[in-house]
Order: C-alpha cells, then sequence, then structure tokens
C-alpha cells in the first residue's frame, strides 16, 4: 500500500480576503468537529474530491434501487448491448445489465476496502501510539522491522498471504490489513513524538497527571490530523489493491459481482463489449481521484496553521 | 569514500536476514495446509498426502526449514515449484531477466520523463504547463496501472495497431539467446530488426507502469529545484553575471537532483508492485506473471522464493541509488 501522495499543498492556502474572514470564522466556532466540518464544506479540493467519491457511495448504497432485478439476472437476448436508454452502462455477454453490476459489486469493493483501511488504521494507530510513548529499544527494533516490512511492495506482500490462506474476499481484507498496519503504526507513532515533548505535555505531567491522561487529552487528539489525512490515501489504495485482487481471480467468486473481477471479465471481452472494462475502471478511478482530494483537503482543514497563515 | 561503500553494503546484509525471517515467517504463521491445498478440491487418496508432506518438507520443524531454504537460496538452489516439480532456479534464468528488463525500463522512463517535466514546470512555475503537470502528477496516483495497461491494450488493439499486444518479442524472430535480457541479447547479435521488435513489445508494458513513478518524480524534482532556486548560491551565480540556463544546468540541478535519486528505490517498488498486474496483462513471461500462477496454485515454494527475490532486487537498487549518491553530492563522502 504505497501512498505516497505526490500533490503538496497547492490551492489550501486563501486568499488575504478568504483568510481574513476565516480567521473570524474560527475564532467564532469552537471544537474541531465543528472547525473541521465547517472548513471543509468551503474547500475547493474538498468539493471535488466529496462529489466524485459521493457518487461511487451513492451508486454503492443505491444499488437495490439502481438493479431492481439484482446484479445476477440477464436475458440472453440482450447480449452485448452498446450503453442505450434502457441498459445505461450497455449489457454483457450474458445479457445482464452493467450497470446493476456494478452497482452491486461497487458495495462488495467498498465495503472490503473500507473495512481493510479502517481495522488498519485502528490496530496501526494503537501500535504506533503505544510504541512510541513508551520509546526505548522497543520502539527502535519494531519501527526498524517495520520500515524492512514496507521495503517490500504491499500488494506482493497481501497476495502472498492470500497464496497461504486461500481466495476469497475476507481472507484478502486480512492480508490488506496485516501489511497496511506499519504504514499507519509510522504515522501514528511520528504524531507521537511530534507532541510528547511539548511544553504543555511537560506542563500537564507537572501537574501530576498520569500517563493514561496525557495520552487520552493530549498526545491521541494531535494524531488524528496526520491519521485522517492518511486513511483517505488509505480507502483509496485498498480499493486498487481489492480490485487487483479481484482482477487476478483471487477475490470474490464469479458470478458475486465485484468491480475488480467485472474489470478482468470485461477485459476477455474488451473488443465486443468495451464498455464493461471501462465502466469497471472509471469507477475505480474516480473513487480514488475523489479520495486523492479529499486527503488533501483533509490535511488543509485538520490543520489549523495550514488553513489561515 | 571506501569506508562508506563498505557500510552502505554492510547495511544491506541484516536487512536481508530480516527480509527472509519475514517472508518465511509471513508464510508459516498462517494456518494452511500446502500439501493439502496441492490436492485442490479432490480428497486425497490414502498415505499421498502423508507423502505430499514429507516431499513438500512440511512437517520438520520450523528452523530447519528456513535453514534449508536459506542455504539453499545462498547455493542458488531455489527450491522445486509444488505446480511441475521442475526446479524454481531453472525457469527463473528465463523470467527474471523479463522482469528486471522491463521493471529497469520503466523507471528509466520514469526518472527521465519525470525529472524533465519538473524542471520545465518548476521553472514555468504558475503557468499553464505548471497546471498541466499538476493535474498530470495528480490523475497519475488515481489510475491504477492495471487499468491504464487495458486502455492502452484495447487502444492499441482496435484504434491504431502500431504495437503488438503482447509477449517479448515476435514467436517467429530469430534473435539468439545468450542472456535472456532480449535488448542486450539484439545489440551483441547485432540484430537490429529484433531489437526493434523488442523495443516495440516493451513500449506498452513499460508506459502502463510508468505513470505513477513518474508522478512521483516530476512532483519531487519541482518541490526541490524550487527549494534550491531560493538559496543564495544561486543568488550569488544570477549576481556573477550567469547566464539562466547555466545557473539551471550548472548549480541548480545537480543539487535539486540528489533528493530525487533517493525516489528511484520507491519508483522501483512501485513497478515491482505493479508487476505482478502487468505482466499477467501484457502476457509477458516474467516473475510477475508467474507469481500470480503461483498464488492460484498457492504453490508456496515459488511465492516464498519470489517474494525474497522482488526484495533482494529492492535493496540491490536501494543500495546503487545509496553508491551513487556521493558522486553527485560531496557532502556525503565527508562523514
Amino acid at each position: 500500500m504505497p501512498v505516497v501522495n505526490p500533490q503538496n499543498a497547492s490551492d489550501g492556502c486563501l486568499s488575504a480576503v478568504d483568510g481574513q474572514q476565516n480567521l473570524e470564522h474560527l475564532l467564532k466556532t469552537r471544537g474541531l468537529l465543528r472547525d473541521t466540518l465547517s472548513s471543509l464544506i468551503h474547500h475547493r479540493s474538498a468539493k471535488i474530491g466529496g462529489l466524485l467519491v459521493g457518487l461511487v457511495i451513492l451508486l454503492a448504497v443505491f444499488a437495490p434501487l439502481i438493479a431492481l432485478e439484482g446484479p445476477l439476472v440477464g436475458n440472453v437476448v440482450d447480449r452485448n448491448q452498446a450503453p442505450s436508454l434502457q441498459h445505461l452502462l450497455g449489457t454483457d455477454p450474458l445479457g445482464r445489465d452493467v450497470l446493476s453490476r456494478l452497482a452491486w459489486g461497487s458495495r462488495v469493493t467498498l465495503a472490503a476496502a473500507m473495512t481493510a483501511a479502517a481495522l488498519a488504521v485502528l490496530l496501526g494507530s494503537v501500535a504506533g501510539l503505544s510504541i512510541g510513548f513508551r520509546g526505548g529499544w522497543l520502539d527502535i527494533l519494531t519501527m526498524r522491522l517495520m520500515e524492512i516490512v514496507m521495503s517490500v511492495p504491499a500488494l506482493l506482500l497481501a497476495l502472498a498471504i492470500m497464496a497461504m490462506r486461500g481466495q476469497g474476499l475476507w481472507n484478502g481484507v486480512m492480508a490488506l490489513v496485516l501489511v497496511g498496519i506499519p504504514y499507519y503504526a509510522r504515522i501514528a507513532r511520528s504524531a507521537v513524538l511530534a507532541t510528547k515533548n511539548q511544553d504543555y505535555v511537560l506542563a500537564s505531567r507537572a501537574c501530576g497527571a498520569g500517563d493514561a491522561r496525557i495520552l487520552w487529552r493530549h498526545i491521541v487528539p494531535n494524531t488524528f490530523g496526520p491519521i485522517l489525512t492518511y486513511s483517505a490515501l488509505g480507502v483509496a489504495s485498498s480499493i486498487t489493491d481489492i480490485a487487483a485482487m479481484g482482477f487476478l481471480g483471487l477475490g470474490v467468486r464469479p458470478p458475486a459481482p465485484e468491480v475488480g473481477a467485472m474489470l478482468s471479465y470485461g477485459a476477455t471481452w474488451m473488443f465486443g463489449a468495451p464498455w464493461i472494462m471501462i465502466s469497471a475502471g472509471v469507477t475505480i478511478l474516480l473513487a480514488v481521484l475523489g479520495l486523492n482530494f479529499f486527503s488533501d483537503a483533509l490535511r488543509d482543514a485538520l490543520d489549523p496553521s495550514l488553513r489561515c497563515r | 569514500m571506501a569506508s562508506y561503500l563498505a557500510r552502505r553494503v554492510l547495511a544491506a546484509v541484516p536487512t536481508l536476514i530480516v527480509l527472509s525471517l519475514l517472508i518465511f515467517a509471513l508464510l508459516r504463521l498462517i494456518p494452511g495446509d500446502p500439501a493439502l491445498a496441492h490436492f485442490g478440491s479432490k480428497y486425497p487418496p490414502e498415505g499421498a498426502l502423508q507423502l505430499a508432506r514429507e516431499w513438500m518438507g512440511v512437517g520438520r520443524p520450523w528452523h530447519i526449514q528456513y535453514a534449508d531454504w536459506v542455504s539453499g537460496m545462498l547455493r542458488g538452489d531455489l527450491g522445486t515449484s509444488l505446480q511441475d516439480g521442475l526446479p524454481i532456479a531453472a525457469r527463473l534464468a528465463q523470467r527474471w531477466p523479463a522482469t528486471v528488463e522491463l521493471s529497469t525500463i520503466t523507471v528509466l522512463l520514469a526518472v527521465f520523463v519525470g525529472t524533465a517535466v519538473g524542471i520545465v514546470s518548476a521553472l514555468k512555475r504558475g503557468s499553464a504547463i505548471d497546471l498541466m503537470v499538476s493535474g498530470f502528477t495528480f490523475s497519475g496516483v488515481a489510475v491504477p496501472s492495471y487499468f491504464l495497461g487495458l486502455i492502452l491494450l484495447w487502444f492499441f488493439g482496435t484504434i491504431v495497431h502500431i504495437f503488438p499486444a503482447g509477449g517479448r518479442i515476435a514467436a517467429d524472430s530469430d534473435l539468439q539467446r545468450i542472456t535472456n535480457f532480449l535488448i542486450v541479447d539484439s545489440v551483441l547479435t547485432r540484430n537490429w530488426p529484433a531489437l526493434l521488435d523488442v523495443l516495440r513489445h516493451l513500449i506498452l508494458p513499460a508506459v502502463a507502469g510508468w505513470w505513477w513513478p513518474t508522478a512521483v518524480t516530476a512532483r519531487m524534482t519541482r518541490s526541490c529545484l524550487l527549494d534550491v532556486m531560493n538559496q543564495d548560491y544561486i543568488r550569488s551565480a544570477r549576481a556573477k553575471g550567469l547566464r539562466e540556463t547555466v545557473v539551471v544546468m550548472r548549480h541548480a540541478l545537480k543539487n535539486a537532483f540528489i533528493p530525487v535519486l533517493t525516489v528511484i528505490g520507491l519508483d522501483m517498488a512501485s513497478v515491482l508492485g505493479g508487476s505482478v498486474m502487468v505482466e499477467t496483462i501484457f502476457a509477458w513471461p516474467g516473475i510477475g506473471r508467474w507469481l500470480v500462477e503461483a498464488y492460484t496454485m498457492r504453490d508456496y515454494t515459488v511465492v516464498q522464493s519470489m517474494t525474497l527475490m522482488f526484495a533482494v532486487w529492492l535493496v540491490f537498487v536501494m543500495l546503487v541509488v545509496d553508491l551513487l549518491v556521493p558522486l553527485i553530492d560531496p557532502r556525503c563522502r565527508l562523514d
């Protein structure tokens, strides 16, 4: 899961007038959640990203309404039809409606990717928090180990794990969680190290606060920003990886729909019915692109120092 | 300089040991019986399961299995494929050059195009070109290599027939194989038509895996060059009255390129990770496609040895990059 985002903050900094308004706004509102939400709403990347991801999420959520007959029903008489009003994205060689399959398929892919990312974020941050806070030789040893794990492409490790566990969506999710943990652990750890020796933490300790209180009140809130920003990218790369597994035939078993499996099915019918492959691929692309935009916006929104300079 | 060299080479040894332990453990800690998997959905006949276990050596203690595996690797014996019972090393000789050739060409392409594009967008900061480059680098992370590969295959298969759809070389080619690096072979035997054919086969799979590393390299080059252009020595160079091209080429680029070099390792990792997909799509007879076969057949000896081979290749590339840095940056030679 090498989620390195080559895009740096470009449109996060607002013009002077906007900045002034934003500053007033910031002074009025209280609390991280409301503050973040309100600045997200006004962020251009957040709008674009939200729109793109929203499209895919809507498709997945309303799958039962979009595909009234379900993803498996097809009429062979209608096979290989190009997109039309009746079948917006055309039909496949078995006469099944591509949009219906895509809607159900994105449900599976999105759910799997989000589960994988959420579990990896949770386990990774807990690991990063605890080893970063404790420090010492355990910290050095663990991080060195994790760095070495990260030197091997995550998809390769995940696929190797799957080869041992056997095919299946759940095995794929587990493999992605396992290989994703080091990435989040590293981020959480560096956030901990950055705050651990800040004056306000030392002050709190001087007042007699215990480890638990310091972690919970001072350190954990400071890790939210980087972790959330990174998890948006994590979901994006999980989508790519889950779809890759589906593409290689290691994910769900046919005829169950899944976007990656649809892509590989569409690839075999590339020249007769290219719309299958293109719609599946574009769905992945929209989701991943949208999440990248969204992650950019999140980083700006969660870091007040970036927002109103 | 010599001590720097020695230290870097020695540092790679523990990394390799840990990697081999990790890959070994990863495949052992996960429940699953390769012997049972070998029989697929069929129920194995009486005694056959025990026999298969013995032959695969999965019943023995872990430390002995590990020692066997590693000492075998060091002697050049990579084990036996569980699918066909053939030694892995024999097939590796043909598959390894295919993957190394493709991945090296992809990374070189990415580094050249990425730095060129990054330099242009840094020098023309804020212009339309810069904006286009930003769009290019941003979409680079969103387009998975396998989707790009499929689109390329579709486009060049239906609309413009310039490139062949898959494989490394035309089936009726008269190229004499020496090293199995087909570019090297065709140059060695001065077989120019074959060289052209090999390059035409290389282009589509290389471009499929090329976007992400190019985007990362371009991004890195742009930000590093912008950083360097604000340095005092650039102002001094301009104050001396040097022409802008000299300032950029001689003073800025050399310094901006040092951080970019370190991205090469990251590029190689992404290309290798994508090779599983790209080689499958373009019927490229390399390690990636072999691994996919091994995944579906649950051939754990191949998975284990080939994942380690990828790791070794990555460590090697990073080592080469580390050794290149002091050639450009004299500050590294001092310590």
